[in-house]
């Protein structure tokens, strides 16, 4: 642990996965034949008698003590079996080649039995003593390396982003550590597909399958002749399978291994069904907004169809009906009601397609050089009828350059600007249109002395169905600004609302004059003379 | 020659091609009210035998018939009937409308229109093909405060001579001479810079701009020189 305390603590990636491949030579097994710590124990007991004899020792009880030392050496290094193996050759030892050399007779050697004895035990319990501490050492620091890598492995997972991340940690340090190739494979509507889904899925033999869904099911490990599949579990919901294939079966014979194998399917289960979790939000937040701009618009749009058509039936049910019961007067305020529900019914769904058209990128923006004032001209034509007789004052600079626009789009945008001030603004006040240069981009105001834009709403406005001061006829359908906006953003352009010093609301367009306008300001004199 | 200046139209008859029923009905009570006899037709084929045998003196022809392509109709009409066409038609079809026109149509109307914009486009198409063949370039013709003198190639603005140039001024002659009713931009561009140059529509828009720099008090609200986006001028009749 202190080895990590020191990391600095942004570990790069390349240094993180250096680490866990040494961690992998710390957890595999030794693969060393397991005759040769017999061997070496045997030789641990020949070295202890080469002592005793070549340094003539006064007492048998120091030679004893050298062979418990070659006993607790042998137990340190090698583990239990050897050391036992030592304990019994080094009193066989003590026996065969110390007891005759002091002793001759046979009597000793019966008087040296509970000596034997005694060693013997003391052997025994010194190895395995020596043994256990050794097993608890090595498994501590198995057991430390384990956790060391669960932690890299958990760190790199939380700072996923993607699929393809998670993908690629898991893969990584499975390879660092066991050395062997994986793959996600999750759980999704459409079955058990890999993840990342552009991966190329394993082989699976029909068994596999048939296991997989065992495991999916039973929610437990299992490994095949080189493969081992892990289900990865998030709260009760099996997300997905780990498959790790070509596993060295040495590693799945340790149950520490297999937890570990199975804390990291668990911790990529986490990480990936936070995933679906946050791409199920977006969308159902997605959904919800698309919801809420679809009520709107019905609920907008029964409103603006049914009231007019309802006024207009009601009118001429009245005409037709009570003919002879209404003066002239009332019956021409009928059918100018008629009149007006009718254009604006017309107005409606004309700006209506307009808006689907524009927002669904199917319209061709078609940009050419136009001088201003024809644009302007164009509106003020078309607006004349609906402003009946208000005074527009219009002021176009006379030095603008032409501008590479849609003429036909940009008229529309002024013609809603100018209606929708008129709509607003008393009959009596004036509306101001101007048009002039500011730097490489054209600006377009058309101001009122109307109310004005409500605070906080001088955004909302360009929304679509949006109304200020509520839904009502007059006011309009809710569209014209949300087309103008949408016009202006096709040319590049941007539309804003500010208010006007003196009261009234004053709306700017700027829009870029776009590239070689000047090479085209001139026409050929082709006519010559007349 | 029968008479036009006057507000009844004499009985002018009129055929009206549209497949709508409630639009034909609408057309019908308005043209007879106004003095206009008039004769139906609902599909294309159908107005291509009663024009043939009745012999209109104008056609409202609607672009949308169920059965044959506008622009084809007019192009057949156009083979012998020297009359005015009007073509009728919604806003999508802006495309046919401007190939109509270029056809031969005389004017057009968008749908939905007002009675006031039919009897007005109706009256300038009859002003028009009457007017052509007797006095076709010559005379002075006059609009408001605007005065062109054909004959002596003079343009009055309130009195004033404006100094135009060569091509400003046939650009203004052409567009007197289809007074009152659209000319698209192909057609200017035929007529002023002549069969090589129908694309370049910026020239029109540059010389129109200084045309109307010159005639209109103020050129963003023209008095006479109407442009109609995306299809071409207008000079506007009082």
């Amino acid at each position: 642990m202190s080895q990590l305390a020191s990391l600095p603590p942004e570990v790069p990636d390349g240094q993180a996965r250096r680490r866990s491949s040494r961690l992998g030579d710390l957890l595999a097994p030794t693969h060393k034949s397991p005759s040769r710590p017999y061997l070496h124990s045997l030789l641990w007991v020949a070295a202890a008698t080469g002592i005793a004899h070549l340094f003539p020792l006064v007492d048998l009880a120091n030679v004893v003590m050298v062979y418990l030392l070659a006993v607790v050496l042998v137990a340190a290094k090698l583990g239990r079996g050897p050391s036992i193996v030592a304990t019994v050759f080094g009193v066989a030892s003590f026996v065969s080649f110390f007891v005759p050399q002091y002793y001759s007779d046979a009597q000793s050697d019966l008087r040296f039995l509970p000596t034997f004895l005694v060693m013997l035990f003391v052997g025994l319990v010194v190895s395995s003593l020596t043994s256990a501490l050794r097993f608890e050492a090595i498994s501590t620091n198995r057991r430390e390396k384990r956790s060391q890598a669960l932690y890299l492995i958990s760190r790199g997972l939380a700072a996923a982003e993607s699929r393809e991340f998670v993908a690629d940690v898991v893969r990584e340090h499975l390879k660092g550590i066991f050395g062997c190739s994986c793959q996600l494979l999750e759980y999704t509507p459409a079955g058990l597909l890999p993840c990342p889904r552009t991966e190329q899925p394993f082989v699976l033999t029909a068994e596999e399958r048939r296991r997989i869904q065992i495991a999916v099911r039973e929610r437990a490990t299992f490994d095949t002749e080189n493969s081992i599949f892990l289900p990865m579990v998030v709260a009760n919901e099996t997300v997905g399978v780990l498959h790790c294939q070509g596993i060295d079966r040495q590693h799945l014979a340790s149950a520490a291994n297999i937890r570990l194998l199975e804390a990291l399917a668990n911790n990529a289960a986490i990480v990936l069904h936070r995933m679906t979790l946050g791409d199920e939000a977006r969308s159902t937040q997605q959904r919800a907004d698309v919801e809420r701009l679809r009520n709107v618009m019905l609920s907008s749009m029964s409103h603006d169809f049914r009231t007019p058509l309802a006024s207009i039936t009601g009118a001429i049910t009245t005409l037709l009906d009570s003919a002879h019961r209404i003066d002239e007067a009332t019956r021409i305020d009928l059918m100018q009601s008629i009149r007006e529900d009718a254009e604006f019914l017309e107005r409606q769904i004309r700006n209506l397609l307009d808006l689907t058209k524009l927002e669904s990128g199917s319209l061709e923006i078609r940009r050419e050089l136009h001088p201003m004032d024809e644009v302007v001209g164009g509106a003020m034509t078309r607006v004349e009828k609906a402003l009946e007789g208000r005074r527009v004052d219009t002021d176009v600079s006379p030095h603008l350059p032409m501008v590479a626009i849609d003429a036909l789009l940009i008229e529309q945008l002024l013609v809603n600007l100018i209606e929708n001030a008129a709509r607003y603004a008393p009959a009596r006040s004036p509306i101001e249109v101007a048009v002039q240069q500011c730097g490489d981009r054209i600006r377009m105001q058309v101001a009122d002395r109307g109310p004005g834009i409500p605070s906080g709403q001088h955004e909302r406005v360009f929304e679509k169905f949006y109304r200020v001061g509520g839904a009502s006829r007059t006011s309009g359908g809710g569209l014209g600004l949300a087309i103008c906006k949408a016009i202006a953003q096709l040319h590049g352009g941007c539309i804003w609302v500010e208010d006007r010093v003196g009261g009234g609301a004053l709306f700017q367009v700027d829009l870029p004059i776009g590239e070689g306008q000047a090479a085209d300001q001139t026409a050929p004199n082709l006519g010559g003379a007349l | 020659m029968k008479d036009v200046g006057g507000a009844p139209p004499g009985g002018f008859q009129v055929l009206v091609v549209e497949d709508d029923e409630q639009m034909r009905r609408f057309l019908r009570v308005t043209l007879s009210v106004n003095g206009y006899s008039v004769t139906e037709a609902t599909t294309g084929t159908e107005a291509l035998a009663i024009a043939e045998s009745r012999r209109p003196d104008l056609i409202i022809l609607d672009l949308g018939l169920p059965d044959l392509d506008g622009v084809a109709i007019v192009n057949k009409l156009r083979k012998w009937f020297s009359g005015p066409i009007v073509v009728v038609s919604a806003r999508h079809q802006e495309g046919d409308k401007v190939q109509a026109l270029d056809s031969g149509a005389n004017d057009y109307l968008t749908k939905p229109f007002g009675t006031s914009e039919l009897l007005a486009r109706l009256r300038a198409a009859l002003r028009q093909t009457n007017r052509i063949g007797t006095e076709p370039e010559q005379g002075i013709f006059v609009s408001g405060d605007l005065r062109v003198d054909r004959d002596r190639y003079e343009v009055f603005v309130r009195g004033q001579l404006i100094k135009l140039t060569p091509l400003e001024y046939r650009l203004l002659h052409t567009l007197v001479r289809h007074a009152g009713k659209v000319v698209t931009r192909r057609q200017l561009l035929r007529e002023v810079w002549g069969e090589t140059h129908l694309e370049e529509s910026h020239y029109l828009r540059v010389y129109m701009s200084s045309l109307r720099r010159k005639l209109e008090q103020n050129p963003a609200r023209p008095e006479w020189l109407v442009t109609e986006q995306n299809v071409g001028y207008r000079l506007r009749i009082e």
